[in-house]
């Protein structure tokens, strides 16, 4: 563990020192982590690699601004490719702000039923769903957002990221009841 | 609302394990262009991938050299022989004209030319007889006994208005034999036609 940390902190030096060897080891050694947060935000794998690639030359572009003491190298990569994640759903619709929820009735969904689908077929049904709820649903369920801070990365307000959480709860609970009843 | 349902956590944790397409290299090279671009780096250690346009100019550069190189050298190579052909002519017109003229003027100096030498022909002709300033020419008029290489010089040249007498030949002048069609005294001699 210590040998892979000093082996990250070599990389991050020589990609500092905008070596092209250190930046392609560690594009190569965070390529699955950061692939991995890109799918969730786009339709096709084409559009997974464009924000990767997106994420990794402002990643190289702005590396002289990470500081190790205010947070991890994997935080601050995840950062960065969720923002591109979210500026390529910005850049495909517009998030409404004329949608207001306070309350809601939560949508009855059967546990067993997600534990028995595959990863990719849950992506499949989430990608259903309109950009802007997409991209509010996968950083509540998935990356663990609370609303505030999905309103301020998306610039809407709290009401309408709930709003935009509701209709991804209905949508996937209409969605799942279709495949197994 | 606020609070994340159990089978939302379900769909994260499987979102997480999503598989990975196999894209490393083709990203890479995007990014890598990108970087070109945006962060050019003079290291050698990947920095400069033979697809970098330093690497190749430099050798195209040496290529466009030395083939240039090549070629004037052929050109020149090829040309020699011919400048050589065009010494010897001069030399053999210089040879040639030298001795001629001693015999129809005055004594020249050594490096006296043809060109030089206005003094009238022995013959007492006016001023009707044309100046030549042509070397080669000159050579002809004055009915030397030099083989003339250039076959369309003979067809052209112009009839000689006074008989020039006989060359006497110097034996000093080396003449170096030539080729081609020789030329004596009968060609320039005008013969008056006898009306009986």
């Amino acid at each position: 563990m210590v040998a892979v940390e000093a082996n990250i902190q070599e990389l991050l030096d020589g990609s500092l020192a905008n070596k092209r060897k250190a930046q392609e080891a560690l594009f190569r050694h965070f390529y699955g982590f950061a692939m991995s947060i890109a799918l969730r935000y786009s339709r096709d794998e084409m559009d997974a690699a464009d924000i990767v690639s997106h994420a990794f030359i402002k990643i190289f572009k702005s590396i002289h601004s990470f500081d190790s003491t205010k947070g991890s190298l994997h935080a601050w990569i995840k950062k960065i490719v969720v923002n591109e994640g979210l500026d390529h759903i910005k850049s495909r619709t517009r998030f409404s702000e004329n949608v207001e929820l306070e309350t809601v009735t939560e949508p009855q969904i059967n546990n067993s039923v997600i534990e028995q689908m595959g990863a990719e077929e849950i992506m499949e049904i989430v990608k259903k769903l309109p950009p802007a709820t997409h991209a509010v649903f996968v950083l509540y369920a998935v990356e663990g957002y609370n609303h505030r801070e999905i309103a301020e990365k998306l610039n809407i307000s709290e009401g309408t990221s709930k709003w935009h959480l509701s209709e991804a709860r209905k949508f996937l609970q209409q969605q799942l009841s279709t495949i197994y009843n | 609302m606020d609070e994340r349902l159990k089978y939302e956590q379900l769909i994260g944790e499987k979102l997480q394990s999503l598989p990975i397409p196999d894209m490393q290299d083709a990203i890479w090279a995007r990014v890598k262009a990108q970087l070109d671009i945006d962060l050019p780096t003079d290291d050698n250690d990947g920095g400069s991938s033979p697809q970098s346009p330093s690497g190749p100019g430099i050798i195209g550069w040496g290529l466009s050299v030395v083939i240039i190189a090549l070629v004037t050298t052929f050109f020149i190579l090829k040309n020699k022989p011919k400048k050589q052909d065009q010494k010897n002519n001069s030399t053999t017109t210089e040879q040639v004209s030298s001795p001629s003229v001693r015999n129809n003027g005055p004594p020249l100096p050594n490096n006296s030319t043809i060109k030089r030498t206005n003094t009238p022909l022995s013959t007492g002709a006016d001023n009707s007889i044309p100046v030549i300033t042509n070397d080669s020419a000159m050579q002809q008029d004055l009915g030397i006994a030099e083989p003339v290489r250039n076959d369309s010089m003979q067809i052209n040249l112009p009839p000689p208005l006074v008989t020039v007498p006989p060359p006497k030949t110097d034996t000093t002048a080396q003449v170096k034999k030539g080729r081609g069609m020789p030329v004596n005294d009968s060609n320039y001699r005008i013969v008056p036609k006898n009306k009986n």
